[in-house]
C-alpha cells in the first residue's frame, strides 16, 4: 500500500515527446567558380546557404534588410543556416518517429537540391552526411526532444545524476543498434579495425556545454525556443549517429522518446548506472560479438545487450500499466515491440539485420570489398569507401537502397497516409503558411516567434508574432488562415499573442531589437 | 572489461559471405564497382580532401 501510495507521489506527468533533429552536413568544396565580384573566397556553407536562399529565400533580401532569420526558414519548414563552415539543417518538431524519418528523407533531398543549385554557378560541393573524415574531424547530428520545465530542472539541478541509472546506459550501449559503423579509429583512441560507433571515439565526457572542441553524452545547454517556464528542450548533441538506416533511424527517435518520457514521468526502472561509463562506450563500440561485460556501479556486470534489454523490457512494463500511451509517445507500442525483437534478433545473429541496422549493412559490404581485393583493414581503399556509404548524390547506401537491399519506412511500419505527407507540430505548420502567405512583410523569423512589417499610409509598425507553445498555436492558426493580409492577420489575433513597435517612417529592418 | 565466455550469441563478428544470396552478391559486387576510386592515387587524393573540412560540432 505505501509503496504504490509513493509511486503516485514520487510520479509526475510526461508531457508529449515533441523530437526534431539537426544535421550538420559535412561538405567539402570540390571546385568553386574562378571570381566572385564581392567577395574572393567562399565556404562550402555559404555557397549551400546562398544556393538555398536562391530557392527557397523568403522576399527580397534588399527590401528586407538582414532580417534574422528570415532566409534561413522556409515555407518548406526546415531551418537551413551556416554553422562555421559546414551547413546544417534543422528539422521541425514532431511527435511520431515515422514522421521524423520521412522528415529526414526530406532533409536529404534539400541539401541535394541546394548542392544543384549551387553547381549551376559552376561551385560543386560534396556533400555527406557521415559523422567523421577520418581525419580527427566529425560532424553531429542532434536530436532535440520536448520535456517539462519541472523535470530538466530536477535533472539539472541535481547534476544530472537523475539521468545517470538509465539514460547514459541507454545511449553507452546504443551503439549496437544506432551505430553507423567505421573502419579505424580516430582521435588517438585504441585501435580497432572496424567499429559500431562513428562517434564514440570523440566523445570525452558525461555532462558539459561545449560541442566543438569537447563532446559530452549530456549537453546542458538550456535553450527552449519555447516558453522558458513550462518547457525546456533537451539537445542531444553529440551521442548519436546519423543513421542511413531508416529502420535504425526510425527506431532511435522513437527509443529516444520513451526513455526520456518514462524518466520524465518518474517511473521506477532498473537502475543501470555504469562505473565507468566513457570506458564502456569504447568497449561496446569495438565489441561486434557484443559480449563483452560492461561493469556496472553495484559491481555487477552485464553486456550492452543485456542492459538495452532490460529498459526496453521495462517500457513494456510501464506500458500496460498505462504509465505511458500513445498520446505521449505515437506508436509506442511498435517501437517498444520492434526494440525488443532487434534485440533478440542481434542475439540470434539473425541476418536479417543486415537491411535495418548501419553498422551491419556496412560491415557486409566491407567484407565483400576485403574479399575482393583480399586485403587489410588498414587499406586506405577501405576507409574511402566507407566514407562513400553517406555521400549524398552518389553514395553507395543510395544505390542499395534503390535495389531494394535495405528496408524503407513503407516496409516496417504502417503508414496510413502517403509517404509524402509529412506531420510537424502546429507550430512549425503555422509558421510555415504565415511566411508563405505574407513573405514579403516579414522581417524576422525564430522557432518561437516571427516579426511582420505591418504598413498602413507608409507608416510602419513591427508586430512581434510570439508562438511560445510548441503544443499549442490555435489562435494563430485561425487567425493566419482567414487573413487576406497582414493588417488583417494581425486584427484576428488575440491581444495577447503579439507585441508591436512603432517604427514610424524610418527604415525598420534597423530597429529590430530581437 | 572482461569477455564472456559462456555467451552464445557472437552476433556479426566475421559475417560469412555464403550468407549472401548469389543475387544480394551480384548487387554488392555491382555497387562496389561503382563507387570505389579506381585507383590508390584516386583514394588518396578523396582521402585527402575530406581531410581540409573544417570541425563540426
Amino acid at each position: 500500500m505505501f509503496i504504490i501510495l509513493y509511486i503516485l507521489i514520487t510520479m509526475n506527468d510526461a508531457i508529449n515527446k515533441l523530437i526534431g533533429f539537426e544535421i550538420e552536413l559535412g561538405n567539402h568544396l570540390c571546385q568553386q567558380r574562378s571570381c566572385r565580384e564581392d567577395d574572393d573566397y567562399y565556404t562550402p556553407s555559404s555557397i549551400l546557404c546562398e544556393a538555398h536562399e536562391d530557392l527557397f529565400g523568403i522576399g527580397s533580401k534588399e527590401k528586407n534588410g538582414c532580417g534574422e532569420g528570415l532566409n534561413e526558414f522556409g515555407t518548406h519548414q526546415f531551418r537551413f543556416y551556416p554553422d562555421h563552415s559546414h551547413a546544417e539543417i534543422s528539422s521541425p518538431l514532431t511527435t511520431d518517429a515515422k514522421d521524423l524519418v520521412l522528415w529526414q528523407r526530406r532533409a536529404k533531398q534539400l541539401a541535394l537540391c541546394c548542392q544543384k543549385e549551387a553547381a549551376k554557378k559552376s561551385n560543386q560541393v560534396l556533400l555527406h552526411c557521415a559523422n567523421t573524415n577520418r581525419n580527427g574531424s566529425a560532424w553531429g547530428f542532434h536530436l532535440n526532444v520536448l520535456v517539462s520545465r519541472h523535470a530538466f530542472n530536477k535533472w539539472r539541478d541535481g547534476k544530472w545524476h537523475p539521468l545517470f541509472g538509465q539514460w547514459i546506459p541507454f545511449l553507452i550501449t546504443s551503439p549496437i543498434l544506432f551505430g553507423t559503423g567505421k573502419v579505424g579509429t580516430e582521435n588517438n583512441r585504441l585501435h580497432a579495425d572496424y567499429q559500431l560507433s562513428q562517434r564514440a571515439d570523440f566523445i570525452d565526457k558525461l555532462v558539459g556545454l561545449e560541442t566543438v572542441t569537447s563532446k559530452s553524452l549530456i549537453n546542458e545547454r538550456d535553450e527552449p525556443l519555447a516558453d522558458p517556464t513550462r518547457y525546456a528542450r533537451f539537445h542531444i548533441a553529440a551521442a548519436f549517429d546519423f543513421n542511413c538506416c531508416e529502420f535504425a533511424s526510425w527506431l532511435k527517435f522513437g527509443t529516444t522518446q520513451v526513455i526520456l518520457a518514462l524518466i520524465e514521468a518518474g517511473v521506477s526502472l532498473p537502475r543501470l548506472e555504469l562505473n565507468d561509463p566513457l570506458d564502456a562506450l569504447s568497449t561496446v563500440s569495438r565489441d561486434l560479438g557484443m559480449c563483452c561485460q560492461i561493469e556496472l556501479a553495484d559491481k555487477n556486470n552485464c553486456t550492452a545487450i543485456d542492459i538495452q534489454e532490460q529498459l526496453a523490457f521495462s517500457a513494456n512494463r510501464a506500458l500496460d500499466r498505462g504509465v505511458i500511451d500513445e498520446s505521449i509517445v505515437p506508436s509506442a507500442k511498435n517501437i517498444i515491440n520492434a526494440w525488443i525483437i532487434t534485440l533478440v534478433q542481434l542475439r540470434k545473429n539473425d541476418h536479417m539485420l543486415r537491411r535495418r541496422l548501419d553498422w551491419i549493412v556496412k560491415k557486409y559490404a566491407l567484407d565483400q570489398l576485403r574479399g575482393q581485393l583480399k586485403t587489410s583493414w588498414q587499406n586506405p581503399c577501405l576507409q574511402a569507401f566507407d566514407l562513400k556509404y553517406a555521400e549524398i548524390n552518389g553514395g553507395w547506401f543510395e544505390i542499395l537502397e534503390k535495389k531494394h537491399m535495405v528496408d524503407r519506412l513503407e516496409d516496417f511500419t504502417f503508414i496510413n497516409d502517403k509517404a509524402n505527407r509529412l506531420h510537424s507540430s502546429s507550430r512549425d505548420i503555422v509558421r510555415a503558411r504565415i511566411l508563405e502567405k505574407f513573405s514579403s512583410s516579414i522581417v524576422a523569423v525564430d522557432w518561437h516567434y516571427l516579426c511582420i512589417n505591418v504598413t498602413d499610409n507608409r507608416h510602419h509598425v513591427i508586430y512581434k508574432i510570439d508562438m511560445e507553445d510548441p503544443l499549442n498555436v490555435t489562435m494563430i492558426q485561425n487567425a493566419v488562415d482567414g487573413a487576406r493580409s497582414p493588417k488583417e492577420f494581425i486584427k484576428r489575433l488575440p491581444k495577447n499573442c503579439y507585441s508591436h513597435i512603432e517604427c514610424g517612417k524610418q527604415n525598420y529592418s534597423l530597429l529590430i531589437p530581437f | 572489461m572482461k569477455r564472456n565466455k559462456q555467451s552464445a550469441h557472437t552476433a556479426f563478428p566475421e559475417l560469412e559471405r555464403t550468407e549472401l544470396s548469389e543475387q544480394e552478391e551480384q548487387i554488392f559486387n555491382q555497387m562496389i564497382q561503382e563507387v570505389l576510386p579506381g585507383s590508390a592515387e584516386e583514394t588518396q587524393r578523396f582521402l585527402d580532401g575530406h581531410r581540409q573540412e573544417a570541425q563540426g560540432q
